[in-house]
C-alpha cells in the first residue's frame, strides 16, 4: 500500500530544516539505524503532514479503462456509455496513486481501501460534437459517410482527501 | 502572470549550454545524442512545439573519427540546380575544406525535416579545434558525455613507457619488419 | 417571418443540386480562392479534408503514445535507468500506472517520479535482472533508499 511511497521525505528533508529536522533519517548513520523505527518514523512524519494539510493532494485514479491524474476542482470527460446520472455524487475508489507536495502514497496496484477518497459529482451528460467517418477510394466508385456522436459524462472532482491513518490495517479488500 | 509565476515561467524554459568533445566520436552516432539537446528531447515536457531546446558547443570536431574506410568511400552529394551541376565529395575533401562540415550535415540530417530544423541548428556551435570565444565557453553549465571514450595512442605514451611495458615475446633477430 | 430558403427553392435547377452542392460549400467555407467558389474544385478538397480527419483520429492516439514515450525516456534518463527497464521494474512491483499517468508525473510531479524511478530499479536490483540495451553511462541522480524500508515489500510474491 503505502509500501512504496514514504522514501520521498528523505529527499525532501534534506535541504529543509525546522521543526522537522529532527525527522531526518538521513543524517544518522543509514546502516545502525534498525529498519523498523526508520519505517515508523517515515509513516509518522507522514500522518502529521497529512493532518497538517498543508498542501493540495492530487491522485491517479483508474476510471472506465483510463487513468487520470486529479485534483481538487478538476473536470472530467469520460467518454462512452456510463450509467451514473446528473447530480450523483460517487466515490472513484481506484486510486492507483495518491501523493501531495512532500510524501506520494504508491498503489500496487491500488491503494488500500478506504485510505485515499476522491468524491466527485456528475454536472452533465450529453452528446459529443459530430464526427464524420468518410471513407473514399480513388477509380473505384467507393464512398461512404457516417456519423457518430459518443456519450460524454462531465465530472466535477469535489475533494481528493487522504486520510490520518496511513499504517492502519485495511478494513476491507477488494 | 504574478511575478512568481513569470520567474518560474523563465526559469523552466531558459536554454542551458552544453559542451561536446567530439574527439574520436563517431559523427552519426553522436549527431542523435546532440540532436537530443538540441530539441530539447532530454526533458519531461518536451513538445515538438514548444521551444524548449537547449545550446550545444561542440569542440574538437576536426578529431572525428569515421568508421571503416568511411574517409575515402563516403560521398557528399551536392547539385548547383543548373543541368549537369551534380557533383559528389568525398569525406576526407569535405573534412580538409571545412573540419565543421561533416558534424553538421549528421546533425542536420537526424532530425527531421521540418519549418524547425534550421532554426534548432542555430542553436548549435562547432569549432574545429578546443579554442571556444570567451563569451561563448561562459555561458556553458554542462558537458555532453562522450559516446566512447578517447582511446590512447602508442605514439603519445611516452618512449620509456613503452620500453618498460612486458613484452610476450622479442622479434628474432633476422625479422624484417615492413 | 422572414423566409429565408424560399428563394433558394426557386432558384433551384435541377432537384437538388443546389442542396447538394450547397452541403460541399458549407464545409469549404474557411478554404481560399478557388476551393470555396468552384464546385468541382472544393468537392475534391472537401473529400481529401473528410478522410484525412476519419485517418487522423487513429493518429492522433499514436501521436499522443509517440510523445508520452518521449517524455518517459527523458525522465528516465535523468534518474540513470532505461525506460524499458523502468517499465519492467514497475510491472515486476506490481505498479501499473500506464504511459499517460507516467509522463504526465514525468512533467508536472518531478518527485514522485523519481521514486517510482527509484522503486523500480530497486525491485531489478533484487531480482537481479540485467537491461542490456543499458549503456551504463550514467548521467542523472540516483536516489538514496536506504533509509527506507522497502526491500521486504518488494520481495514479497505477486
Amino acid at each position: 500500500m503505502i509500501r512504496a511511497g514514504l522514501q520521498r521525505l528523505a529527499s525532501v528533508f534534506n535541504n529543509q530544516g525546522g521543526i522537522l529536522s529532527r525527522l531526518i533519517t538521513q543524517n544518522a548513520p543509514a546502516q545502525h539505524q534498525p529498519i523498523a523505527d526508520t519505517t515508523k518514523d517515515v509513516i509518522t512524519t507522514c500522518n502529521k503532514l497529512i493532518e497538517e494539510k498543508s498542501h493540495r493532494n492530487f491522485a491517479i485514479i483508474h476510471l472506465l479503462g483510463k487513468q487520470w491524474r486529479v485534483t481538487d476542482g478538476d473536470l472530467l470527460v469520460v467518454e462512452g456509455y456510463w450509467p451514473p446520472n446528473i447530480g450523483d455524487k460517487i466515490t472513484l475508489d481506484k486510486v492507483l496513486l495518491a501523493a501531495s507536495k512532500d510524501f506520494s502514497l504508491i498503489g500496487r496496484p491500488l491503494v488500500q481501501p478506504g485510505l485515499v477518497t476522491v468524491t466527485a459529482t456528475i454536472i452533465s451528460k450529453g452528446l459529443s460534437h459530430t464526427r464524420t467517418h468518410f471513407k473514399k477510394k480513388r477509380r473505384k466508385q467507393f464512398m461512404r459517410i457516417n456519423f457518430q456522436k459518443a456519450q460524454q459524462t462531465i465530472l466535477r472532482i469535489n475533494n481528493v482527501d487522504i486520510k490520518n491513518n496511513i499504517n492502519d490495517a485495511p478494513k476491507n479488500v477488494f | 502572470m504574478s511575478a512568481a509565476k513569470r520567474v518560474q515561467q523563465w526559469a523552466t524554459f531558459a536554454r542551458t549550454w552544453h559542451i561536446f568533445d567530439c574527439k574520436w566520436q563517431d559523427p552519426y552516432l553522436s549527431a542523435n545524442v546532440i540532436k537530443k539537446y538540441l530539441m530539447g528531447m532530454h526533458k519531461p515536457i518536451y513538445h515538438p512545439m514548444n521551444d524548449c531546446g537547449d545550446v550545444v558547443v561542440c569542440i574538437n570536431s576536426r578529431d572525428i573519427a569515421l568508421r571503416g574506410d568511411d574517409w575515402r568511400q563516403r560521398a557528399y552529394f551536392h547539385h548547383t540546380g543548373y543541368p549537369g551541376g551534380a557533383s559528389w565529395t568525398l569525406a576526407w575533401e569535405v573534412h580538409n575544406k571545412d573540419p565543421t562540415m561533416i558534424i553538421k550535415k549528421a546533425v542536420y540530417r537526424s532530425m527531421k525535416g521540418n519549418l524547425q530544423r534550421r532554426h534548432t541548428m542555430q542553436r548549435m556551435l562547432i569549432y574545429p579545434g578546443e579554442e571556444v570565444p570567451e563569451d561563448i565557453m561562459q555561458n556553458v553549465t554542462n558537458q555532453i558525455r562522450q559516446l566512447r571514450p578517447v582511446p590512447t595512442r602508442l605514439d603519445h605514451i611516452p618512449e620509456d613507457e613503452v620500453k618498460k611495458y612486458p613484452k610476450v615475446m622479442e622479434y628474432p633477430e633476422d625479422y624484417v619488419l615492413k | 417571418m422572414v423566409f429565408l430558403t424560399i428563394a433558394n427553392l426557386i432558384r433551384c435547377r435541377g432537384p437538388d443540386e443546389f442542396w447538394r452542392k450547397r452541403k460541399i460549400f458549407r464545409l469549404a467555407a474557411h478554404y481560399i480562392g478557388r476551393r470555396r467558389n468552384c464546385y468541382s474544385v472544393a468537392v475534391r478538397n472537401v473529400h481529401h479534408a473528410l478522410v484525412y480527419a476519419t485517418k487522423a483520429r487513429r493518429l492522433k492516439k499514436q501521436d499522443m503514445k509517440d510523445l508520452w514515450d518521449t517524455r518517459i525516456s527523458a525522465a528516465c534518463e535523468q534518474h540513470n535507468i532505461t525506460a524499458f527497464s523502468m517499465r519492467e521494474g514497475l510491472e515486476r512491483s506490481n505498479i501499473l500506472l500506464d504511459r499517460k499517468s507516467l509522463s504526465d508525473l514525468a512533467a508536472w510531479e518531478p518527485k514522485t517520479f523519481q521514486c517510482l524511478a527509484a522503486v523500480a530499479s530497486r525491485k531489478l536490483h533484487l531480482d537481479g535482472f540485467i537491461d542490456g540495451t543499458d549503456q551504463k553511462a550514467p548521467t542523472g541522480k540516483n536516489l538514496n533508499l536506504d533509509n527506507v524500508i522497502l526491500d521486504d515489500w518488494l520481495k514479497e510474491k505477486k
